[in-house]
C-alpha cells in the first residue's frame, strides 16, 4: 500500500483544510519547522487508516483543537494492490467513515461506517486496535514500516506481524507441491479442530463430539438401568428376608397357641386344687376354732372354781381382822382427845407472851424516836444560824454597783479606741506656730478655725489644720503649711461616737474612770465569793436533804413518840430499858416453846396410831367389798361356762372328736399344698402372659405378612420390567458407542498428529527464515557503518538482540553500541523487514524526524540506501532539516507550511 | 429310554462386545431353543432335561420368558428344568412367571425324586447365585429297578476356579448310584468317564455359542439308556446357528495381505458368522488400501467383525514415497512420523497413512 495524499482539518493546531500530495511512489520529504504540525500529519495518517471512526476515550479528544468543539477530519488517498481508494474519517462530533474506490477519474462510494474502517484497517492489520493506537503493537505492518518521531527502536513485534513476515518468508522456502498437501492437511485438521487446536463444537463438531454426547446420554441410561436392576435384586432379597421373617412369625404364633392351650389346661387343674385348698383351709380353721373354744371353756371352769375357793377363804379371814382393828381404833381416839386438850391449855399462855413482846417493841421505838428528835433539833438550829448570815452577806453585795466582766471589758476597749483616735487626730494636724514681733492680724484661710485672728507682739499663736493651714498676714505674707492628706473630720466623727459609747456604758456606775471602775468590779467580786461560801455552809449542813423535809421528819417522829406515850404515859418521865425487857420476854418464850413441843409430839403420835388404824380398817373393808364382787363375778362366769348343762366328761369327749377332725383337715391341706408346689409357676398367670404374647405374635405376624405382601407386590412390578434386558441393551449400546468413538478418536488423533507434526516442522523451518532478514539488515548496516559492526543477530520474532562484530570473538549487546549506531542498526532492520513485506507490493515507509543522532557522513550513506530501497518502497520523510535530505535528488519535497 | 440333555441357554444374554448386533445374537439363542425341541422331536426323545441357566438372569424381559415357555410347550413331551446359578429360584425369579403353568413343563422347585417313564430323576435346583455346597448331596441311595438320573448345575471338581462354585464330586455317579448325571454350568461339552470305563456324567454345553473361544459349544446331547445299570449311549446334535471365528494372520512378505483378503472373501455363510481378525506383521504403505478393502468386506458381509491391526507395522524400507516428496515441510513431516517412537503406534501409523493418501491424491 502506498499513500497518494493526506488531508486534515481541525486537527490539533491545524484549524483549516490542509492537504498534502500527491506523493511520489518512491521518495518524499515533507519539511517544516518545529511545531508546525508534521507529527500531527503522521498521527492523522495512522488514525485515518487504522483507527475506528467512533473511537472513544481521552486520547481521541486530544486531537481536537484546543478549546474548540470541532470535528477532526482526515482524508487519505491510497493505492492498494493497484486500486486507488480514498478514505475519509470524521471523529468525535458527527463521527463518520467513508471509503471510496476510484473508477476512472472519480471516486465512488465503496463502504461506510465500521465496514469502511474494517476494509481500510485490513490493509495493515487484521486485529482491530481495541486497546488504542498509542501502542505500536496495534499498528499491524505499520509497526515495522512507520517510525514515530525520534523512536527508531523496534518494540517487540505483534504476533500478527511476526506471523505475516514469517508467512511471506516461508512461501519462499516451501515448494509449490508441498503447499497443496499442507492445505489438504489443514483442511482435514479443520474438519475436527479449531485454529487454536480445540475440538470443534456446535453444528461443525466432528463425529467424536456427537458420539461423546450420545455416550454421555447412554451412560445415564445405563446408570438408570443399573439402578433398576439393583432395585430388582434388592426387592428379591427383601422378599426372601420378609418371607423368612413371616415364616418365623408364623412359627412363633403356632408355638404360642399350642403353649397357651396346654397352659390353659394346667391352669384349670391348678385352679381346682387352689379351690380345694381354700375349702380345706376353712374347714381346718373351723375345727381349730371349735377346739380352742371348748378347750378354753374347760380351762376357764377349772380356774374359776379354784378362784372361788380361795376368795371365800380370804373373805372370812378379813372379817375377823376388821373386828380387831375397830376395837384398837376406839382406844386410839380417846388418847388423841386427851393430848389435844393439853395443847389447848398451852395456847392460852401464848397470848400473854405476845403482849410482852409488843411492849418491848414499843419501848425500843420510843427510845429511837427520842434519839433522832434530838439530832434533828441540833441540825435545824445550825441551819437557822447559817441562813441568817447568808442574808446579811447578800444585802452587803446588793449595795455595791459595779460593772460585770463583760461590761468592764467593753468599757476598757472603748476607752482604748478613744485614746487611739485622739492620738491619730493629733498626729495628722499641721501646727503653725507664729510668734509675733509686733501685733499682727492674721487672716486664717484654711485650718481648724478660719477667719481673722490677732496676735499681739511677742505672742506666739498656734494654728492647726489638716491637711493644710493657710494664713495670710496682710501686707506681709501668705503662709501655707501642709501635712498628710488624711481625713481628720472622719476621725473626729469616729471619736465622737466612741465617747458616746463610753458615756453610755459608764452611766450606771457614776464614773468614767477606769481605775475606779476596776475597784468597784473587784469589790463586787469579793462579796459574791462570801455569799457563795455562806451558801456552801448551809448546803453542807443540810446535806442532800432539804430543810422542809427535815422539819417534816421532826413532826412525824414527834407524832409517833406521842402515840407510844399515850399507851405508856409513865415513859414520859422514865424512859424504859427496852433491852432488859427484851431478854425477859425471850426467856419466857423459850419455856413456852418447849412445853408446846412435848405436848404436840404426844398428840401427833396418838393421832398417827388412830389414823393408821383407820386406814387399815378402810383397806380391809375395801378388800372385803372387792372379794364379794369377785366371788359374785366368778359365780356368774361359772354359771355362764356351765350353761351347756354338760358334765366335764362329756365336754372332754367332744374335745377329742374336734381334735381328730382338725388334724384330718390339716393333713388334707398339706397334701393340697404339696400338689400346688409341684407347679413351676402359676399357670394362670402364665396363661394370661401367654395370651398377651399370643396377641402380640398375631399382630406381628399380620404385620410381617402385610410387609411380605407389599414386598412381593413391589417385586412383581420390578421383575415385570425386565431390568436385566434393559441393562444389557444399555451396556451394548455403550460398548457400540465406545467402539465407534475410539475409532473416531483414533482418526482424530491421527489427523492431529499429522497436523501438529507438520506445524512443528514448519515452525522449525520458520525459525530459520529470520536469516535472510539478518543478512539484509547486516548488509545495510555495513554500508552505513562499515564492516566493524559485523553481523546483526535477530530473534525468531525479528527483534535485534546483539551484533557479532567483525573483529571480536564474542557477541555484543545493543546497549554497548553508541546512540547513533543503535539508530542506524534499527534503521537497517526496519528496511530489511519492509523489503520482506513489500515482496508482492510496494509499501509505505514513514520516517518522522528520525536519524537525528546520525552524523553527516553516515547520513549520506543512509540517503544512498534510502534512494536505492525507494525502488521498492514508498518513503515519506518528515523533517525539520530539509537540507539534510537535499542529496536525495529523486525525492519529492513538500513544504508543509506552503501546503 | 432316550432323552435330550441340554443346559445354559442363557436367554437374554448381554453381548457388549457385539454392539448393535447383540439383538440378533440374542434372537438366535431363542431360535436355537426351537432347534433343541426339533432335535428332541426328530429323535423321538421321551423327555428333555434342562440342567440350569435357561435364562441369563432373573430380571430378563418377561416376553423372553413367554417365548421360551411357548417354544418348550410346542414340544409336547415332558420337559424338566432346574433353575441354575444365573436364574436361581429366588423371589421374583423367572420361574414365577405364569407361562410355566404348562402341562408338559416341570420347573423343579425342591430336591425331590420324580418318576418319569422308566426312570426316576433326582433334580438339584439352585436357590441362590453362589454356594460352596454340593447340590447333589441330597440324592439318596435307594434300591429300585428304575433308571436313576441326576440333574444338576455346578462345577465338577477338577475344573480350575478361584473358589468352589456348587462343587460336584467327580465320582458322584458311582457314589449316588446314578446311571447318568446331566450337568449344566460350563458352556463347552465335557464328559467324565467313571471307574467302570463308562461315561455317566457330562456337560451338554450351551445350545448356542455365547462367545469367541468356546470349544464344542452349540450342541445338545442325546442320551440313551436301555435299563438301570446299563451304560448310557451319548451322541451330540448340532443346534447352534452362528459361527464364531477367531482368525489370526501374520503378513511377512509383500502381497500377503492379498492372501488374507482371499481368505475372508472365500468364507461361507458370512451373514451368520461373527469374526475377529488379528493381522500382525509388516504392511507396505501401498498395500494399505487392501487392508482397508478387507475392513470394508468384514463390515458389510459378516454378521459382526472386528479387525485388530495393533501389531501391524509399516515396512521399514518403505520410504520411496517419502523421498519422492522432495525436500520441504511435508517430507520432513513424513520422516518424523515414520521415525516416531510414540506411545501410540496406531495413531502414528494412521497419521502416516492419511499423509500417504493425501500425497497420492486419494484424498480430495
Amino acid at each position: 500500500m502506498i499513500v497518494k495524499s493526506i488531508g486534515v482539518c481541525y486537527w490539533r493546531n491545524i484549524l483549516h483544510d490542509f492537504n498534502i500530495g500527491p506523493f511520489s511512489e518512491s521518495l518524499n520529504v515533507v519539511y517544516a519547522p518545529n511545531g508546525s504540525g508534521k507529527s500531527s500529519l503522521f498521527e492523522a495518517l495512522r488514525r485515518g487508516l487504522i483507527d475506528r471512526h467512533n473511537v472513544k476515550g481521552e486520547d481521541i479528544k486530544e486531537i481536537q483543537p484546543w478549546g474548540k468543539d470541532l470535528a477532526p477530519t482526515v482524508t487519505v488517498e491510497f493505492v492498494n494492490k493497484g486500486v486507488s481508494y480514498r478514505i475519509t474519517k470524521q471523529f468525535i462530533r458527527g463521527a463518520r467513515s467513508v471509503l471510496e474506490k476510484r473508477r476512472g477519474d472519480q471516486y465512488e462510494p465503496f463502504a461506510d461506517g465500521s465496514r469502511a474502517d474494517e476494509l481500510a484497517r485490513e490493509i495493515l492489520t487484521k486485529d482491530p486496535p481495541s486497546k488504542g493506537l498509542s501502542q505500536p503493537g496495534h499498528w499491524g505492518w505499520a509497526q515495522a514500516l512507520w517510525v514515530p518521531q525520534g523512536n527508531m527502536a523496534l518494540a517487540p513485534l505483534s504476533d500478527e506481524l511476526v506471523s505475516d513476515i514469517r508467512s511471506v518468508l516461508s512461501v519462499q522456502l516451501s515448494s509449490s507441491g508441498s503447499s497443496r498437501v499442507e492445505k489438504q492437511i489443514n483442511a482435514l485438521y479443520g474438519l475436527y479442530f479449531t485454529g487454536s487446536g480445540r475440538l470443534k463444537k456446535g453444528k461443525d463438531a466432528p463425529q467424536s463430539v456427537l458420539l461423546e454426547q450420545k455416550l454421555a446420554a447412554a451412560r445415564e441410561g445405563l446408570k438408570r438401568a443399573n439402578e433398576g436392576y439393583k432395585s430388582f435384586l434388592n426387592a428379591s432379597a427383601d422378599v426372601q428376608e420378609s418371607r423368612e421373617r413371616t415364616e418365623k412369625a408364623k412359627q412363633e404364633l403356632t408355638r404360642l397357641t399350642n403353649l397357651l392351650q396346654a397352659t390353659n389346661s394346667e391352669a384349670k387343674r391348678y385352679s381346682e386344687i387352689k379351690a380345694d385348698r381354700e375349702r380345706t383351709n376353712l374347714e381346718k380353721d373351723k375345727w381349730g376354732t371349735q377346739f380352742e373354744t371348748l378347750a378354753k371353756i374347760i380351762r376357764d371352769i377349772d380356774i374359776t372354781e379354784k378362784n372361788l375357793v380361795t376368795e371365800r377363804k380370804e373373805l372370812e379371814s378379813l372379817k375377823t381382822n376388821l373386828k380387831n382393828r375397830e376395837t384398837g381404833h376406839e382406844t386410839a381416839a380417846k388418847n388423841v382427845k386427851q393430848h389435844q386438850e393439853a395443847l389447848e391449855r398451852l395456847k392460852e399462855n401464848q397470848g400473854h407472851l405476845e403482849d410482852m413482846t409488843n411492849m418491848v417493841e414499843s419501848a425500843r421505838s420510843f427510845s429511837e424516836f427520842s434519839s433522832r428528835l434530838s439530832i434533828i433539833d441540833t441540825k435545824l438550829s445550825a441551819v437557822s444560824d447559817a441562813t441568817k448570815h447568808l442574808k446579811e452577806l447578800e444585802s452587803q453585795r446588793a449595795s455595791i454597783v459595779a460593772p460585770d466582766d463583760e461590761t468592764l471589758k467593753a468599757i476598757t476597749k472603748a476607752i482604748t479606741t478613744r485614746d487611739n483616735l485622739k492620738f491619730q487626730i493629733e498626729s495628722l494636724l499641721v501646727n503653725l506656730e507664729i510668734t509675733a514681733e509686733c501685733g499682727l492680724t492674721i487672716d486664717i484661710l484654711k485650718g481648724e478655725n478660719t477667719g481673722e485672728a490677732r496676735i499681739a507682739s511677742g505672742e506666739t499663736a498656734t494654728f492647726r489644720g489638716s491637711p493644710e493651714i493657710s494664713v495670710r498676714i496682710p501686707d506681709v505674707a501668705l503662709i501655707r503649711a501642709s501635712g498628710p492628706s488624711s481625713s481628720v473630720p472622719e476621725l473626729k466623727e469616729e471619736l465622737r461616737k466612741t465617747e458616746e459609747q463610753i458615756a453610755h456604758l459608764t452611766i450606771p456606775f457614776g464614773t468614767t474612770d477606769i481605775d475606779r471602775l476596776n475597784t468597784l468590779h473587784n469589790d463586787a467580786k469579793v462579796m459574791e465569793e462570801n455569799v457563795r461560801a455562806a451558801q456552801v455552809k448551809i448546803d453542807t449542813l443540810l446535806g442532800s436533804d432539804k430543810r422542809e423535809n427535815i422539819e417534816f421528819q421532826k413532826e412525824e417522829l414527834e407524832r409517833n413518840r406521842d402515840g407510844i406515850l399515850e399507851q405508856y404515859p409513865e415513859w414520859a418521865d422514865d424512859q424504859p430499858d427496852w433491852k432488859n425487857l427484851k431478854d425477859e420476854v425471850a426467856r419466857s418464850r423459850k419455856l413456852q416453846d418447849e412445853q408446846n413441843e412435848a405436848a404436840t409430839k404426844l398428840w401427833k403420835e396418838a393421832q398417827k396410831i388412830s389414823s393408821d388404824l383407820d386406814k387399815e380398817i378402810g383397806i380391809i373393808k375395801t378388800r372385803i367389798d372387792g372379794l364379794g364382787k369377785d366371788i359374785q363375778r366368778d359365780e356368774n362366769i361359772l354359771l355362764e361356762l356351765k350353761k351347756d348343762n354338760r358334765t366335764p366328761e362329756q365336754r372332754k369327749d367332744e374335745l377329742n372328736e374336734i381334735t381328730m377332725s382338725w388334724n384330718a383337715a390339716k393333713i388334707n391341706l398339706a397334701e393340697l399344698e404339696n400338689q400346688l408346689g409341684k407347679f413351676d409357676e402359676d399357670p394362670e398367670a402364665l396363661a394370661i402372659k401367654l395370651k398377651s404374647d399370643k396377641e402380640q405374635a398375631e399382630d406381628f405376624y399380620a404385620d410381617q405378612k402385610k410387609q411380605y405382601d407389599m414386598a412381593v407386590g413391589s417385586l412383581n412390578t420390578l421383575s415385570g420390567s425386565g431390568s436385566y434386558s434393559t441393562l444389557a441393551e444399555a451396556s451394548e449400546k455403550i460398548a457400540d458407542l465406545e467402539r465407534n468413538l475410539a475409532r473416531e478418536e483414533l482418526e482424530q488423533e491421527a489427523v492431529r498428529l499429522l497436523h501438529d507434526t507438520m506445524e512443528s516442522v514448519r515452525k522449525d523451518a520458520l525459525s530459520k527464515v529470520s536469516k535472510p532478514v539478518e543478512i539484509s539488515a547486516s548488509k545495510t548496516l555495513n554500508r552505513i557503518c562499515g564492516l566493524d559492526l559485523g553481523q546483526i543477530c535477530l530473534r525468531d520474532t525479528f527483534e535485534p538482540t546483539e551484533i557479532i562484530p567483525e573483529a571480536c570473538d564474542r557477541n555484543v549487546g545493543l546497549l554497548n553500541l553508541s546512540g547513533g549506531e543503535r539508530e542506524q542498526l534499527y534503521f537497517a532492520v526496519r528496511l530489511a523487514l519492509a523489503e520482506v513485506l513489500a515482496k508482492d507490493e510496494r509499501q509505505l515507509v514513514v520516517l518522522d524526524d528520525v536519524l537525528t543522532a546520525t552524523d553527516s557522513v553516515r547520513l549520506g550513506r543512509v540517503l544512498e540506501v534510502l534512494d536505492e530501497k525507494a525502488k521498492k518502497l514508498q518513503v515519506i520523510v518528515l523533517t525539520c532539516h530539509p537540507e539534510r535530505y537535499q542529496p536525495l535528488s529523486s525525492a519529492k519535497f513538500f513544504d508543509f507550511r506552503a501546503a | 429310554m432316550k432323552f435330550i440333555h441340554t443346559a445354559d441357554w442363557q436367554i437374554g444374554m448381554k453381548a457388549e462386545a457385539l454392539g448393535d448386533r447383540a439383538p440378533q445374537v440374542r434372537e438366535e439363542r431363542l431360535a436355537a431353543a426351537q432347534r433343541v425341541t426339533e432335535v428332541a422331536r426328530t429323535e423321538n426323545a421321551d423327555f428333555i432335561l434342562v440342567a440350569g441357566d435357561v435364562f441369563e438372569d432373573n430380571a430378563v424381559d418377561r416376553r423372553l420368558v413367554q417365548k421360551v415357555a411357548d417354544t418348550l410347550r410346542s414340544f409336547g413331551a415332558p420337559i424338566f428344568i432346574i433353575p441354575g446359578n444365573h436364574d436361581p429360584l429366588i423371589p421374583g425369579s423367572v420361574w414365577e412367571h405364569p407361562s410355566w403353568n404348562t402341562p408338559n413343563i416341570t420347573v423343579i422347585r425342591e430336591n425331590t425324586r420324580i418318576e418319569v417313564s422308566q426312570a426316576v430323576i433326582y433334580p438339584c435346583p439352585l436357590m441362590e447365585k453362589r454356594s460352596t455346597s454340593n447340590p447333589t448331596a441330597w440324592i439318596p441311595n435307594e434300591n429300585n429297578s428304575r433308571i436313576r438320573i441326576g440333574l444338576a448345575h455346578g462345577t465338577v471338581e477338577g475344573i480350575r476356579q478361584d473358589e468352589p462354585d456348587y462343587p460336584i464330586p467327580r465320582n458322584t455317579p458311582e457314589v449316588k448310584d446314578l446311571d447318568y448325571l446331566a450337568l449344566g454350568h460350563w458352556h463347552s461339552y465335557a464328559s467324565y468317564t467313571g471307574a467302570d470305563g463308562n461315561v455317566r456324567m457330562a456337560y451338554s454345553g450351551t445350545h448356542e455359542t455365547t462367545k469367541f473361544g468356546e470349544r464344542d459349544s452349540g450342541n445338545v446331547l442325546i442320551v440313551e439308556i436301555d435299563s438301570a445299570g446299563k451304560p448310557p449311549v451319548i451322541r451330540r446334535a448340532k443346534t447352534g446357528g452362528l459361527n464364531w471365528l477367531s482368525v489370526s494372520e501374520e503378513l511377512i512378505d509383500q502381497g500377503d495381505i492379498n492372501k488374507v483378503k482371499y481368505l475372508i472373501d472365500s468364507m461361507l455363510n458370512p451373514s451368520r458368522t461373527l469374526i475377529q481378525l488379528a493381522i500382525s506383521g509388516i504392511l507396505p504403505m501401498e498395500e494399505r488400501s487392501e487392508l482397508e478393502h478387507i475392513e470394508q468386506m468384514l463390515d458389510t458381509r459378516f454378521l459382526w467383525s472386528h479387525i485388530d491391526c495393533s501389531q501391524l507395522r509399516p515396512a521399514p524400507t518403505d520410504r520411496s514415497w517419502i523421498e519422492d516428496l522432495g525436500p520441504g515441510v511435508i517430507q520432513e513431516t513424513a520422516r518424523r512420523l515414520l521415525g516416531s517412537s510414540g506411545s501410540e503406534p496406531e495413531v502414528t501409523q494412521l497419521a502416516l497413512a492419511r499423509l500417504y493418501n493425501i500425497v497420492k491424491g486419494s484424498v480430495k
